[in-house]
C-alpha cells in the first residue's frame, strides 16, 4: 500500500496506524484539495477493481492481514482462491469473520465517496491514469501497488503505507503482510533440457553460457554496452532509460523471466525497480516479524496432484464465481450482515470445504519434515 | 460473421456445392432437360446416370458431363475438408484424459466423464441460462435491425444520401472488439461518458440485468449497417415496373415495403436465419470476457468464458473441449431444426 506523503504533510496528517485513521485521513485527502488545483478530483483511494478470476495481484483483500490473516497474492499461490494457513491450520478466508470486517470495511469507504462510485467496474487504464495523472499534479491518495514506481514521475511523493491494525486494540502481534513467496526461484522461466536431446554437450555449453554471470546480466537488465556500463569485471551500473515507460527506446530485456544467475559477487548500481521495491518492503520489516513462513503461508512448494487440483479447480470456478459477485455487490451496496449465512452454506455446498480438506491434507504432508 | 461464414461453408461442404450453390443447382436440370426431357419424365431419372451399369461406369459418365462443375468447387472442398474436417481428429480430446507428454491422441480413454462433469456442475444452469438469452437476444434483434434498416435506404432517393447514410451505418463494423468495449466502457463512464453522465454515479456495466441489453444493443450498432448490405442488394433487383403498376393501383409509400420490397427479400431472409441460427449458442468469447466485471459476473458467465477459465486459466483441455463439442453439437440441432421449419414454412433451406 502506498499513500501520498506529500498530501499528508500538506493537511498536517500523520501516517494512518488504524482504519478508522485511515479513513479520516482519505476523508481529508477527499475535502481539503491536498493537490491545491482547486478541483475536487482527488481519488482517496485508488482501488483496483475485482477480478472475475480469483483474488489478483494488488486487490484490496492485503488488508485481511490486518486481522491476522496473512495473504500471498502474487505468484501461483493458492491464496487467489481465498486459502489460506494460519499457526498450521488452512482455513478458506472467503468464509471467515476478518473478511467480512474487510467487506464491510470497503463498503463504509465506497459509501462516504472515498472510493470511487464505480471502482468495481473500473478498468485497469482508468485506475493507471488517476495513478500516474498527468505527471505534475497528483490525484491518488492510496494505492495497492508494487513500489513507488507505479507512480512515475509522481514517485517522489509516495510513500509505502505500513500494515494498519484494524481496531485501535488490535495487538501489534497480530498485524501481518502479504507474504507471496518467490516463484521465479524454484519454477518459471528457467531452462529443461529433454534426455532425448542428441547433442547434449552443445547444448550444455549454450545452458552454460546462458548462466553466465555476463549473459545473465544482459537478460535481466539489457544489452552491455547499450543499457548497461560495466566499468570492471564485476560493477555494472543501469542506463536510466531502462526504468522510464515513457521511452521509445527501451532497454531490451526480459527482466525476471530470465534464464540466468546473477552471483552475489556481482554489484549493480541504479538498479532503479530493485531499490524501490526494496524500499517499500523496508515498511513491512514488523509486519513480516509476525509471519511464519511455512505455519502462516502455504508454501509455495505445496502441490496437490494431479487428480485432486482438478477437483479443487473445478469447485473454484464455481465458488469464486459465487463468491466474487456477492462480493462485489457486498462493497458496493452494502448487506453482508444479512446474506452472510446464506452466502456461507452456499459456498460449502459448491466445494469450498472440500477444497480446505484438501489443501489441508497436501499441507500436512509438505511440511511434515 | 465468421461464425456464420463457416456455418455456410459447412454445409456447402457437406452438400458437396460450391457457395454458390443456387446458381449450380439450376444449371444442373437445364442441362438435363437439355439433352433429353422426353426420357426424363418417363424414368425421372437423371439422363447422366444411365439404369444400367457398375457404380464406376455411372461415375464415370457423371464426371465426364459435369468435369468443370467439379473443378469450379475442387479448391472450396480441398480447403474445407483440409481446415474442417481434418482438425477435428481431435475431438477426441473431449473423451480422453489428456496427458501433455503423450500428445492429444494418447491419454486414456474416460468416455462422457467430462460432459457428465459438466452437466452436473453447479453452474451449468446459471451458464446455460445467460448463454441463451445474450444469444437470442442478439440473434433476433440483429436479424431484424438490418432488414428495417435495408428498407429505410432503399426509400432514400437521392444516391449520394443514401452512400452517405450507407458508409456512416457500417463503418461502425470495422472497429476491433477490444475498441468497441473500450468505447462502452468511456460511453458509460459515471459523471465524464457520452451516456454514463445522465445515468447516476455507478456505471451500468456493474448492473447485472442490463448487461444483455447493453450486449445486444451494441452488437446491433456495431453490425446492422454491414448486415444490411446483403438486403439492400436483393432490393436492387426489384423489378422497376411493380413500383409503377403498384403506385396505379394506388399502393403509398408504406405498402410500396409490405408488398413489393418485403416479399422480394424473404427468401433471403429465411437464409440468413438458417445460418445465424447454427450459431445460436456461440455468443463471442472476446466481447463477453472484455465486458465481464466482479458486479455482473452472475449474469455474464457464458459458454465461451467458462471454457477459457477452466481450459486456460486452469489447464483442464479435455473437460473444456467437451464442453465446446456440447456447445456444437447444441448449435448442430438448432441449424438442423431452423432448416426443418424454414423448409415447410417458405420451401427455402439450405439442406
Amino acid at each position: 500500500m502506498f499513500i501520498n506523503k506529500t498530501w499528508l504533510d500538506k493537511l498536517g496528517l500523520k501516517m494512518p496506524t488504524t482504519w478508522d485513521e485511515l479513513t479520516k485521513v482519505l476523508t481529508a485527502f477527499k475535502t481539503q484539495d491536498p493537490n491545491g488545483n482547486g478541483k475536487a478530483d482527488e481519488v482517496p483511494f485508488n482501488m483496483r477493481r475485482i477480478d472475475t478470476t480469483g483474488f489478483s495481484l494488488w486487490n484490496p483483500f492485503v488488508l485481511l492481514n490486518s486481522l491476522g490473516i496473512t495473504t500471498s497474492f502474487a505468484g501461483t499461490s493458492p491464496s487467489f482462491q481465498g486459502i489460506y494457513v494460519k499457526d498450521g491450520k488452512v482455513g478458506n478466508f472467503l468464509e471467515s469473520d476478518e473478511y467480512k470486517s474487510v467487506v464491510k470495511y470497503l463498503h463504509s469507504l465506497m459509501e462516504q465517496g472515498l472510493i470511487p462510485a464505480d471502482a468495481l467496474t473500473r478498468e485497469d487504464s482508468a485506475i493507471t491514469a488517476d495513478t500516474v495523472s498527468d505527471g505534475k499534479t497528483a490525484k491518488s491518495g492510496m494505492i495497492v501497488g508494487w513500489a513507488t514506481t507505479d507512480f512515475e514521475k509522481l514517485q517522489d511523493q509516495y510513500v509505502a503505507l505500513p500494515s494498519l491494525k484494524a481496531t485501535a486494540s488490535t495487538p501489534d502481534s497480530e498485524v501481518t503482510w502479504d507474504a507471496s513467496q518467490d516463484l521465479t526461484e524454484l519454477s518459471n522461466h528457467a531452462i529443461a533440457v529433454s534426455k532425448n536431446a542428441p547433442n547434449k554437450e552443445a547444448v550444455y555449453k549454450v545452458v552454460n553460457a546462458l548462466y553466465s554471470e555476463k549473459v545473465s546480466i544482459q537478460q535481466y537488465y539489457g544489452d552491455i554496452p547499450e543499457d548497461v556500463t560495466s566499468s570492471d569485471n564485476s560493477t555494472y551500473t543501469v542506463n536510466d532509460r531502462c526504468f522510464d515507460s515513457s521511452t521509445k527506446d527501451p532497454c531490451k530485456a526480459t527482466a525476471d523471466r530470465f534464464a540466468g544467475w546473477i552471483p552475489d559477487s556481482a554489484t549493480i548500481k541504479n538498479d532503479k525497480a530493485s531499490e524501490a521495491l526494496r524500499e517499500a518492503d523496508s515498511a513491512y520489516t514488523k509486519a513480516f516479524a509476525n509471519v511464519d513462513e511455512t505455519k502462516d503461508v502455504m508454501p509455495i512448494y505445496v502441490r496437490p496432484d494431479v487428480d485432486d487440483q482438478t477437483t479443487i479447480t473445478n469447485n473454484n470456478t464455481a465458488v469464486l464465481n459465487y463468491a466474487l459477485t456477492k462480493t462485489a455487490t457486498w462493497i458496493q451496496k452494502g448487506g453482508v450482515d444479512a446474506d452472510w449465512d446464506a452466502y456461507v452454506k452456499k459456498l460449502d455446498s459448491v466445494g469450498l470445504t472440500q477444497n480446505v480438506k484438501l489443501w489441508q491434507k497436501y499441507y500436512d504432508e509438505y511440511t511434515k519434515n | 460473421m465468421t461464425q456464420s461464414a463457416t456455418v455456410a461453408s459447412v454445409a456447402a461442404g457437406q452438400t458437396q456445392v460450391n457457395p454458390g450453390m443456387q446458381d449450380a443447382t439450376q444449371i444442373v436440370p437445364v442441362a438435363a432437360a437439355a439433352t433429353s426431357s422426353k426420357r426424363r419424365k418417363r424414368r425421372e431419372r437423371h439422363p447422366a446416370m444411365p439404369k444400367h451399369g457398375s457404380l464406376l461406369t455411372r461415375l464415370g459418365e457423371h464426371f465426364k458431363r459435369y468435369w468443370q462443375l467439379w473443378l469450379m468447387v475442387t479448391p472450396a472442398i480441398c480447403f474445407i475438408g483440409l481446415f474442417a474436417y481434418v482438425p477435428m481428429y481431435g475431438v477426441q480430446l473431449a473423451f480422453r484424459d489428456f496427458v501433455p507428454s503423450k500428445g492429444l491422441t494418447g491419454g486414456p480413454w474416460v468416455g462422457l466423464k467430462y460432459f457428465r462433469q459438466f452437466l452436473e456442475s453447479p453452474m451449468f444452469g446459471n451458464i446455460m441460462k445467460n448463454t441463451i438469452s445474450i444469444s437470442l437476444w442478439t440473434m433476433v434483434m440483429g436479424f431484424i435491425a438490418p432488414i428495417i434498416l435495408a428498407l429505410l435506404i432503399n426509400q432514400i432517393g437521392s444516391t449520394k444520401v443514401k452512400g452517405f447514410v450507407q458508409t456512416i451505418t457500417y463503418m461502425p463494423h470495422f472497429i476491433s472488439t477490444v475498441v468497441i468495449v473500450a468505447m462502452i466502457n468511456i460511453f458509460l463512464t459515471p459523471g465524464t461518458g457520452l451516456l454514463g453522465r445522465f445515468l447516476g454515479d455507478t456505471s451500468l456495466l456493474g448492473n447485472p440485468n442490463l448487461f444483455t441489453p447493453i450486449y445486444w444493443v451494441t452488437e446491433v450498432w456495431q453490425h446492422v449497417g454491414w448486415n444490411s448490405i446483403i438486403y439492400l442488394a436483393a432490393l436492387s433487383s426489384v423489378d422497376t415496373a411493380l413500383y409503377e403498376a403498384a403506385k396505379v393501383d394506388g399502393a403509398r409509400r408504406f405498402q410500396l415495403i409490405r408488398y413489393v420490397d418485403f416479399p422480394t427479400i424473404l427468401p433471403t431472409c429465411g437464409i440468413l436465419l438458417i445460418l445465424n441460427m447454427g450459431s445460436v449458442l456461440n455468443v463471442g468469447f472476446e466481447k463477453v470476457f472484455l465486458m465481464q466485471n466482479a458486479l455482473n459476473l452472475s449474469s455474464s458467465e457464458v459458454i465461451s468464458t467458462y471454457t477459457y477459465k477452466i481450459g486456460i486459466v486452469s489447464n483442464q483441455f479435455s473437460y473444456s473441449t467437451a464442453i465446446g463439442l456440447f456447445n456444437t453439437l447444441i448449435n448442430f440441432v438448432f441449424l438442423v431444426i431452423a432448416n426443418a421449419i424454414s423448409k415447410r414454412v417458405s420451401e427455402t433451406s439450405i439442406f
